[in-house]
């Protein structure tokens, strides 16, 4: 089902061969190129600082290009006493809230794609509504919650949270792709004999999957990013998440930039290759190659 | 999550037994249990500086304290100044609060005030006589003590020894006259050459700064009057005190008005400063490449008392800290215990090894005239702190000073305008709790 | 076509008929009605119980409470030692929408999601549509380095782009400073709110364009080759072929990244609060900043949760006529 050609439509044919569609390719290379490069310049500026020596970080006029190459701020980042119970609390943290937000959402998404039910007005308005609630209003309410549930400073309590301000976008985003799968298709495989469980598993499933890596990714960097509720639930510095690990480099003397963007590097990385791995299935154009094969 | 649980459900078996022992008569009449046999945690928030500064002190302070009390689990964990209330805010609201907080001491009088932290006894501190009174007064109300001073630092007058050298002088200046023209040679020797070269560096919004003038020519941030509060900024003295601070930044400072002083060891370490007020970690900190200072610049700074126009030394903001026990807290005699075994004669000892400024008068004595923090010693005599009104921590954090002085320095309002808009934003917050 | 539907194939039959609404009119609601059978009462809302439950549990308690503090009066005094605060009525509400500082935030805070969204959205557009044409490396780059950007804590995007655009050893100064004629050195880019923000916005808007892009290219990988053919055929070029064929098909999942970017954007915080080193001036409160001040830094908590509604409120507002659009997809045929 995933035969679709590559993750990237290709241009449509017969249009190739002509010299001014060449030149037009090299304008559209040009213009994508350059706008790679700026985009990628704070990047490259992350890395570059994280790679140059100190005394050539505020060098005055700047250097754009490293003098030598040094590993001092990676080291100095990984021997923080805390970072690897900081990679473990925001793996958990990113990893568990990622898996039940797809869990029940993907249940809802179902719910709000094939049925009319009453109610489900509300339900929209709610999971809309949600969203537009500014988090400063929330945090004392949140932590005097998880405070009388015994969960303040437990890694269970930021799942819970976060899983609230990301079901509402996994569902929205899921309810989307489901709508996007006929449902004759679950049709045929339940005259065919499937129970409606197993119509869901082995049809609906594999098409869902690219929608439930992109949602996936969504919410992970959400989780994995998120800074303000993370710092006031979890006191415990080897509970604290990389995002909060990451603060530690702006001391009361100045921000240490080498080992900043080095920190930065480190915690950005498994987001990345999570993403490089998984963004074929992204790409593929979710069921569309499924539904006209 | 699973130690969690065990904790939680510790909690409530605690909570059964006690109950159950109340039942067979009076709780407080039983025997309270020996030092050795009390167990549980004792929680700690301090802030990075003492994870950066003196890490070894709380390690020895814990060793001590677990000799005592073999079955108590002391734990630290740090917090970062910029964020620490608000997280701060949300525990003391809720039920699980640290047991030791460490406040800055222009933050306690709002918690203070609003009941948030335990009184403390001061008998049974060293040097509780001698306490500072730039961190006691922030401890204490209605005759109460409710936090226990921690340490605190005094800025000073910060040079090139090579560049003033260059300029040909060859010691540091002792009086205001002798500093401008101190500065008016850098300004001639280096300014010349170099357009971005400051003789004196100092940001338009930096408050501790120019208030230290505003102090040094009698004026106030605000006064106490039948019992409310009062900006008194735009008063003749405070005027004055601006305006001086003014033309010091306009005849020698050339770089960007709208800046805090945030990233000043930063700006140093870019070798184009000849002088700044700082506090006297920053010159080590202008030549460490981990806050952006310049390591070759090792060993060209020096520090010396800022001398004021008023002809004695420009009083210095005495910023400290202190240490407070929620009135929540379940374990305050511990807490306090801990406290004092912190802060006592020898952990103050190690402070001032590393270049901080100690709690109390008699031990201010020991910080050495010669070294790089006996400038602030001195000054610190002087020195003062910001209004214990309650408001004063929304003054602070709505940023009405450094707008204030930013308008100033930018020239966008003249010093009695921009004074008089500060005070009335002022009187809007000061005297809410 | 009202449905605000995320990407979804727009031709389900073999048959790709006429570009424009009727077709995809009949692929909208199609998978309802479809299964009507025992268990179809009760199912749905048992499909909906977990998120309606989690949802109950974590944030029903704090609205309530966030609503009702709206209507209280409470102070610092009453947090820390647990009593009820006195209640305010609609005093909090009044002061502040006869504020004319509130306003305008508001304002402001409009003006800001207006640009960023556009800004936002058309970036996103022209760069998925640029991601069809290109080489197939340059293809790869080009998601390479939206996904770094996307993989980036804001807390370092506001670090660096706080640090490129500094004052005195910013690079952006530096590099103003070589084309002839201009001094920018020691610009402060921050000392004037209008310049501060379109940092503010650059911020912003480079975070938010991976996803913008992505899923648009996502949904314009499903526009059928055939559909775009058939119009190139009956002469279809250039703008017009993307106004009448291209863009009807991907309109839902653009209204739904719009959308979804105007409430981020209003709602703006971190952005905000780290470029300004966690002490924003008055001229940069926007409503997220000035309720968080309002509620941390003043300590008038009663007030920050009255600007938490507001905000919620006008969001609702501004949004109606998409929810109206989203409400409508529960309607029956």
């Amino acid at each position: 089902m995933n035969n679709a050609p590559g993750p990237w439509p290709t241009a449509p044919p017969g249009r190739r061969a002509r010299p001014r569609t060449r030149h037009r390719r090299a304008v559209a290379n040009t213009l994508g190129l350059v706008f790679s490069a700026v985009m990628a310049f704070p990047i490259y500026w992350m890395l570059l600082t994280a790679v140059r020596p100190a005394e050539e970080i505020h060098h005055s006029p700047p250097k754009f290009w490293p003098g030598h190459l040094t590993l001092e701020h990676f080291r100095r980042a990984l021997d923080t006493p805390t970072f690897w119970a900081n990679v473990r609390a925001s793996v958990l943290i990113g990893v568990g809230t990622v898996l039940v937000s797809l869990l029940i959402g993907t249940l809802a998404a179902f719910a709000l794609a094939r049925f009319s039910f009453a109610g489900r007005k509300a339900f929209v308005l709610v999971i809309l509504g949600v969203q537009m609630i500014p988090l400063a209003g929330l945090i004392i309410p949140i932590y005097l919650l998880l405070s009388d549930a015994g969960l303040t400073d437990s890694l269970l309590g930021v799942i819970l949270t976060y899983l609230v301000f990301m079901l509402p976008f996994t569902v929205w985003l899921l309810r989307g792709f489901i709508a996007g799968i006929p449902a004759e298709l679950e049709e045929a495989a339940r005259v065919d004999g499937c129970t409606r469980l197993g119509a869901f598993r082995r049809v609906l499933l594999p098409l869902l999957a690219p929608g439930l890596v992109a949602t996936s990714i969504y919410a992970l960097v959400q989780a994995w990013n998120e800074y303000v509720l993370a710092y006031v639930l979890l006191s415990s510095n080897d509970k604290q998440t990389l995002s909060i690990w990451l603060v530690s480099f702006q001391t009361s003397f100045g921000t240490d930039y080498g080992g900043l963007m080095a920190g930065a590097t480190l915690t950005a990385l498994p987001v990345a290759v999570f993403f490089a791995i998984v963004q074929r299935r992204v790409a593929t154009g979710l069921t569309a190659g499924a539904v006209k094969g | 999550m699973a130690e969690r649980i065990s904790r939680f459900t510790a909690g409530l078996g605690a909570f059964v037994l006690l109950a159950s022992v109340a039942g067979c008569g009076s709780g407080e009449g039983g025997k309270p249990p020996s030092a050795a046999e009390r167990s549980g945690d004792l929680t700690v928030w301090l802030t990075v500086d003492a994870q950066e500064s003196w890490p070894d002190l709380v390690t020895t302070v814990n060793a001590r304290f677990n000799k005592k009390y073999p079955k108590i689990k002391v734990k630290v964990q740090y917090q970062q100044w910029t964020s620490k209330n608000q997280k701060i805010d949300a525990a003391l609201a809720g039920r699980e609060v640290p047991d030791v907080v460490e406040m800055g001491n222009s933050e306690t009088t709002n918690y203070i005030v609003n009941g948030a932290f335990a009184t403390v006894d001061p008998a049974k501190f060293d040097h509780s006589a001698e306490w500072l009174g730039a961190l006691n007064d922030s401890c204490r109300m209605d005759g109460k003590t409710y936090c226990v001073p921690y340490y605190v630092g005094a800025r000073v007058g910060i040079y090139r020894t090579d560049l003033l050298k260059q300029a040909g002088v060859d010691h540091a200046p002792r009086t205001y006259p002798e500093l401008l023209a101190d500065l008016d040679k850098l300004k001639q020797k280096f300014g010349a050459a170099d357009k971005n070269f400051s003789a004196f560096y100092m940001p338009g919004r930096y408050w501790y700064a120019a208030m230290a003038f505003v102090k040094d020519a009698g004026g106030e941030m605000a006064v106490k009057k039948d019992g409310r509060w009062h900006g008194a900024l735009s008063s003749p003295a405070s005027v004055a005190g601006l305006k001086a601070w003014k033309s010091l930044l306009d005849a020698y400072y050339v770089g960007d008005r709208s800046k805090d002083n945030g990233d000043e060891p930063a700006v140093v370490g870019q070798g184009r400063v000849g002088m700044f007020y700082g506090n006297t970690w920053e010159a080590k900190a202008a030549t460490d490449s981990r806050s952006g200072g310049d390591p070759k610049l090792r060993g060209r700074f020096a520090t010396f008392a800022f001398p004021g126009p008023s002809g004695k030394l420009l009083p210095p903001f005495l910023g400290g800290s202190t240490l407070a026990i929620p009135a929540k807290s379940r374990s305050q005699d511990l807490a306090g215990e801990w406290i004092g075994m912190f802060t006592d004669r020898t952990a103050q000892r190690r402070l001032i090894a590393a270049d901080t400024l100690p709690n109390n008068t008699a031990q201010l004595r020991e910080v050495a005239a010669g070294g790089v923090n006996g400038p602030a010693a001195q000054a610190a005599e002087r020195g003062w702190v910001t209004p214990l009104a309650p408001g004063w921590g929304a003054v602070e954090k709505s940023n009405i000073l450094p707008e204030m002085l930013q308008d100033i320095a930018t020239g966008k309002q003249s010093v009695q305008d921009a004074a008089r808009a500060a005070d009335r934003r002022i009187d809007g917050v000061i005297n809410e709790n | 076509m009202e449905t605000a539907d995320p990407p979804r194939p727009a031709a389900a039959g073999p048959g790709p008929g006429t570009p424009g609404g009727r077709h995809r009119r009949a692929a909208g609601p199609r998978p309802r009605g479809t299964l009507r059978r025992a268990g179809r009462l009760t199912l749905p809302y048992l499909l909906i119980a977990p998120t309606v439950l989690a949802l109950a549990a974590v944030l029903g308690y704090p609205l309530v409470d966030l609503v009702l503090l709206s209507f209280q009066d409470m102070t610092r005094k009453q947090l820390f030692s647990g009593t009820s605060p006195p209640w305010a009525g609609l005093g909090q509400y009044r002061t502040i929408l006869s504020d004319g500082f509130f306003w305008n935030v508001v304002g402001r805070t409009a003006l800001f999601t207006v640009v960023c969204v556009a800004a936002t959205m058309a970036l996103a557009m022209l760069v998925a549509l640029l991601m069809r044409r290109v080489a197939p490396w340059v293809r790869m780059t080009m998601v390479g380095v939206l996904v770094a950007v996307w993989a980036m804590p804001i807390m370092v995007a506001a670090s660096i782009f706080r640090w490129l655009s500094d004052a005195d050893y910013g690079v952006v100064n530096w590099l103003l400073g070589l084309l002839p004629g201009l001094d920018f050195s020691k610009h402060n880019w921050f000392a004037d709110p209008w310049e501060g923000f379109a940092v503010i916005a650059c911020v912003v808007v480079w975070g938010a364009v991976p996803f913008a892009a992505v899923t648009l290219q996502a949904a314009l990988s499903q526009v059928p080759p055939e559909l775009e053919e058939a119009a190139l055929v009956d002469g279809a070029r250039g703008p017009q072929l993307f106004r009448h064929v291209t863009f009807p098909v991907i309109k839902p999942a653009f209204v739904l990244v719009t959308s979804l970017s105007a409430i981020w954007d209003f709602g703006v915080f971190n952005q905000i609060w780290l470029m300004r080193g966690g002490q924003p001036e008055k001229e940069y409160y926007l409503l997220g900043v000035y309720s968080f001040i309002e509620s941390f830094a003043v300590n008038r908590y009663s007030t920050g949760a009255a600007i938490a509604v507001i905000t919620v409120l006008l969001l609702l507002g501004g949004a109606v006529v998409y929810v109206r659009q989203i409400l409508t997809m529960g309607d029956a045929e």
